[in-house]
């Protein structure tokens, strides 16, 4: 699919700003980056423990994450807030230490470069959209004649165009997401968390903002953390995960290794030739078959079956033995390690998560 | 033709420095307050005295007509330090009073209500930068209607009235000064760890005034039946009032000790700001 | 006692809020098993969700639950359970407590109602903090007591909004492996959501809500066979593309392949999806092709929810 920009159209065009351009020596006020940001480490973190009202929740983690999208899983309890509210300031580190973009986290400075996406409602009440991502702005240190035009340019970018003027208070679920993105990037970052950013979103407004993410992404400016409970969000977008267990890091891995890895097998979606009365279920005479000739296969649901083909089969016999069962393929699909199954491999060793804390 | 295509862009341009967040919330502050007619209007009423006292002032030396009917005006109308205590201590603690009232509760409590403080602390900004904006509203408002207009009309009066004034009364600036600046910092203070601990504004506008008004007829309440200053030691009024008097070299209305004053002054602010801090955290911990 | 009615039966249902519409002229018929409800906020789904668990009174028209109306609420009551988008607990008490109560309120004995409890807190995983004060849980605890809930009582209805919100992946599982149990004991699930792929994966039957209408209802597979007006689509992925897609193009039915720039994806438009798939299962068995993936782009929720519900685009 194309990417559109923002769903409202393209009939406007926005001049470029001046002076946008990828050779230009790094701001006043910034990190002291080296020119090929994308190599240096986004975070780094040595020994970082952090204790709240005397229970450890983050435990002795060191790690050093690369990568222009990032996704920070791990069940409930796992430490996954309190790390992104250390990271951000929030709290204190008990021990150990965490940079940020290349600066420690104790620097006030080093807040400059990073834009937050709060999961909770996070608003000023009687200020009008544009006003209250102004007011951001300006905060973050924009002069104020270019954070007005920033915050009327992200309006727009993120497809708030029209409501920009209404107070804030009175937006919808979406809208008001779209608002905390907005104030998260007016100052242009080059470290973006976002907190559950499709959290009640209904379907439309869930691919905007995944694109409007993406979009983030590959622009290059700025390099993203999302924290989510919703893999398939997380694997849209993220290169990477981070994933955390009991205050520890259980896995962090790259997806994109991930899916070229050698390990494979296929998501079959069939329909089978309605039942007769006499024979068996053409579905499950196929799924035998499959069985017969050596394959692992798994029923998710009447039309969805996940197949490893052992090494003397070829996709090319499963559509023999279809077609010979009048059993469609209406989908195939070679799945390398799903981001599930590697959360779920991340876990292992759990007992049943009956804690639920 | 060219066609721009809608993309994310960086920003890369100047930035302000660190002491300019905080006039930006001082800004911003200011801003949301006079859009309101009501406080425009009362705010404006609050010159009103010192308006007043100008004209006075200019009229006691400026009317012939007086001289020409033979009033001994100097005997009637003396302009001395208790002129401008009085000028202090009443009308202006009054409105100085509730101009904290109105301005003070209402400031943190909307910040806190739709969890907007992660937003703030996620930038550049500490709490500390936080509370100074805020304060810095309050303080350049109150101040404006408390020791500014007193130190202008002492000099217009020293411009206007006998030769030698001025350098026998020099104490007076300063005392206006120091001790107002210790009211604000009392008032204000209170009003914002109010504001950050009662989300309505209107509970926390009551409680205030509570606060102050009620301490303050306890205070009278006690000195009239003991005897005694022990009664105002606990009133911020009245520890205004005896501050000025004190500072300005005059006879104390109350005999309440200056350092007790100070002292409740003092413990009120400390207290005041280490609510404030407790409460505008970005989290909560769990 | 239930008349051994299975259905909840939804006929001419309207329901309007003074002016302002919630849902208009809805017929449905809801059978055992897991339906899901999708449809944008403001769509209808929560007004349709409260009339079938009882709470609201139609506008117009009537709804049958296993042979019952609200007019009966007793009776109702006992088969529904509900699970609520919003938080609202007592304050003070514990989750177990919590539970035992509405029991209790549900007229069941004190040893029934302990052991009803400790049951719906085993199915979702809470037993462990059973026993500790609902206002310390997390989002995530409070979503499982609120399941808890609309399950204890063993109702034979439960209609449960967005019931994964707040869980993370494994908790996810664990839930969607709830509700299957519970659906193959012969229980109705009506689950509304915005995550369309969960929904796609659970429900035997999806009804899509738009601006207070249902414009469709039914087996995902069945309705996009039903929109006659779009022929469906199918991406095939394979280094023979170009050549596959030649040969596609004579096939009966096909009615548009478009090659894609990247030269191995080729969009491949039929009006008869059965007889394509037959035929092109066929032809890969007589050409050496190498199929790396077939996807059906219109057969999931997404694509009809898409077509019928959004005018923007819903990702795949």
């Amino acid at each position: 699919m194309e990417a559109d920009g923002a769903g409202a159209g393209l009939a406007d065009a926005t001049t470029p700003p001046p002076g946008v351009r990828n050779d230009q020596p790094p701001p006043a006020d910034g990190a002291d980056l080296a020119t090929d940001a994308r190599s240096q480490p986004v975070i780094e973190l040595q020994n970082l423990s952090v204790t709240l009202r005397g229970h450890p929740v983050l435990k002795s983690l060191t790690t050093r994450v690369t990568g222009r999208c990032i996704g920070l899983l791990g069940p409930n309890g796992a430490g996954k807030t309190t790390l992104l509210n250390t990271l951000l300031g929030f709290y204190p580190s008990t021990t150990g230490s965490a940079k940020v973009l290349g600066r420690d986290i104790r620097e006030r400075a080093v807040r400059q470069q990073i834009g937050y996406m709060p999961e909770n409602d996070s608003f000023i009440a009687g200020m009008s959209g544009v006003n209250f991502v102004r007011y951001m702005g300006e905060l973050s240190g924009l002069p104020p004649e270019q954070a007005l035009e920033r915050a009327h340019e992200v309006f727009f970018y993120v497809g708030l165009g029209e409501a920009r003027y209404r107070n804030v208070e009175a937006y919808s679920l979406g809208m008001k997401q779209l608002v905390k993105l907005a104030q998260a990037i007016i100052h242009g970052p080059r470290l973006l968390f976002l907190d559950e950013p499709t959290n009640g979103l209904d379907p439309p407004a869930r691919t905007r903002m995944l694109q409007l993410i993406r979009e983030i992404r590959d622009s290059g400016e700025a390099r993203v953390i999302i924290s989510s409970h919703l893999l398939r969000d997380v694997e849209e977008c993220c290169e990477e995960v981070l994933i955390l267990r009991h205050g520890e890091i259980a896995t962090y891995c790259n997806l994109a290794e991930q899916r070229r890895s050698i390990e494979k097998f296929l998501l079959l979606q069939v329909v089978g030739a309605p039942a007769t009365d006499a024979g068996p279920d053409p579905v499950d005479a196929f799924v035998a078959g499959l069985r017969d000739r050596g394959c692992e296969v798994g029923m998710q649901n009447r039309r969805r079956l996940r197949a490893v083909l052992p090494p003397t089969m070829e996709v090319r016999n499963v559509y023999e033995l279809a077609t010979a069962l009048n059993v469609q393929i209406r989908g195939l699909d070679h799945k390398r390690d799903s981001l599930e199954d590697i959360f779920l491999r991340a876990m292992e060793g759990d007992h049943r998560p009956g804690d639920g804390s | 033709m060219a066609v721009y295509e809608r993309s994310y862009h960086g920003y890369d341009g100047e930035l302000t420095g660190t002491g300019n967040r905080i006039l930006v919330i001082s800004k911003f502050t200011t801003r949301e307050l006079f859009r309101s007619r009501m406080f425009c209007a009362f705010f404006a009423i609050c010159f009103v005295p010192s308006v007043s006292f100008l004209i006075a002032i200019y009229l006691r030396y400026n009317l012939e007509m007086l001289t020409e009917l033979q009033i001994p005006i100097d005997e009637i109308f003396i302009i001395d330090a208790g002129f401008f205590i009085n000028f202090l201590q009443y009308p202006q603690a009054s409105l100085s009073f509730l101009l904290a009232l109105v301005v003070g509760p209402g400031m943190i409590s909307p910040d806190l209500r739709d969890n907007a403080m992660p937003l703030y602390l996620s930038r550049a900004l500490t709490k500390t930068d936080y509370l100074l904006g805020k304060l810095l509203v309050l303080v350049v408002l109150l101040s404006l209607i408390t020791w500014v207009p007193a130190v202008l009309l002492f000099f217009i009066h020293a411009y206007l009235g006998p030769e030698g004034w001025l350098v026998d009364n020099l104490q007076l600036p300063f005392a206006f000064i120091v001790t107002s600046f210790a009211w604000i910092f009392t008032l204000s203070l209170t009003a914002l760890a109010l504001s950050a601990w009662i989300k309505w504004k209107q509970v926390a506008q009551i409680t205030f005034f509570g606060f102050f008004v009620m301490s303050s007829a306890l205070g009278e309440a006690v000195r009239e039946i003991f005897g005694g200053w022990l009664g105002s030691a606990f009133s911020a009024f009245d520890s205004y009032a005896v501050l000025i008097s004190y500072a300005a070299n005059e006879p104390v209305p109350i005999s309440m000790p200056p350092s007790v004053a100070i002292m409740n002054m003092l413990v009120l602010s400390a207290l005041a700001t280490a609510l404030i801090f407790q409460r505008i955290r970005a989290k909560e911990v769990a | 006692m239930t008349r051994g009615n299975d259905a909840i039966e939804i006929s001419g249902v309207s329901k309007f809020y003074g002016e302002v519409l919630g849902v208009n002229r809805v017929d449905l018929t809801v059978m055992p098993g897991i339906t899901g409800l999708v449809g944008p906020n403001g769509s209808g789904k929560s007004t349709l969700m409260n009339l079938i668990a009882g709470l609201l009174t139609p506008t117009k028209g009537t709804i049958s639950i296993l042979g019952l109306t609200n007019r009966e609420p007793q009776l109702l009551y006992q088969h529904i359970g509900y699970c609520a988008q919003v938080d609202s607990f007592p304050p003070r008490m514990t989750g177990r407590q919590f539970l035992i109560n509405y029991l209790r309120v549900h007229g069941f004995d004190k040893r029934s109602a302990a052991h009803l409890a400790h049951e719906a807190l085993t199915r979702v995983s809470l037993l462990a903090t059973a026993d500790r004060r609902i206002d310390g849980y997390s989002k995530g605890m409070r979503q499982r007591i609120k399941l808890a809930q609309s399950i204890c009582h063993q109702p034979r209805v439960m209609v449960l909004d967005e019931p994964l919100n707040g869980l993370d992946p494994i908790a996810r599982a664990e839930i969607i492996d709830l509700f299957l149990e519970l659906a193959a004991g012969g229980a109705h699930i009506l689950v509304s959501s915005h995550i369309l792929h969960e929904v796609d994966l659970i429900s035997d039957r999806v009804v899509f809500l738009s601006n207070g209408y249902v414009v469709a209802e039914g087996d995902v597979q069945g309705i996009q066979g039903e929109i006659k007006h779009h022929p469906i689509q199918i991406r095939i992925c394979s280094e023979a593309a170009p050549v596959i897609a030649a040969r596609v193009f004579d096939l009966p039915d096909v009615v548009e392949a478009r090659l894609h720039d990247d030269r191995r994806n080729v969009f491949v438009r039929t009006r008869n999806a059965d007889r394509f798939f037959l035929a092109f299962n066929q032809m890969i068995m007589d050409h050496p092709w190498t199929i790396e993936a077939v996807s059906p782009v219109d057969e999931s929720v997404e694509a009809v929810y898409q077509y019928l519900v959004a005018d923007e685009p819903v990702s795949q």
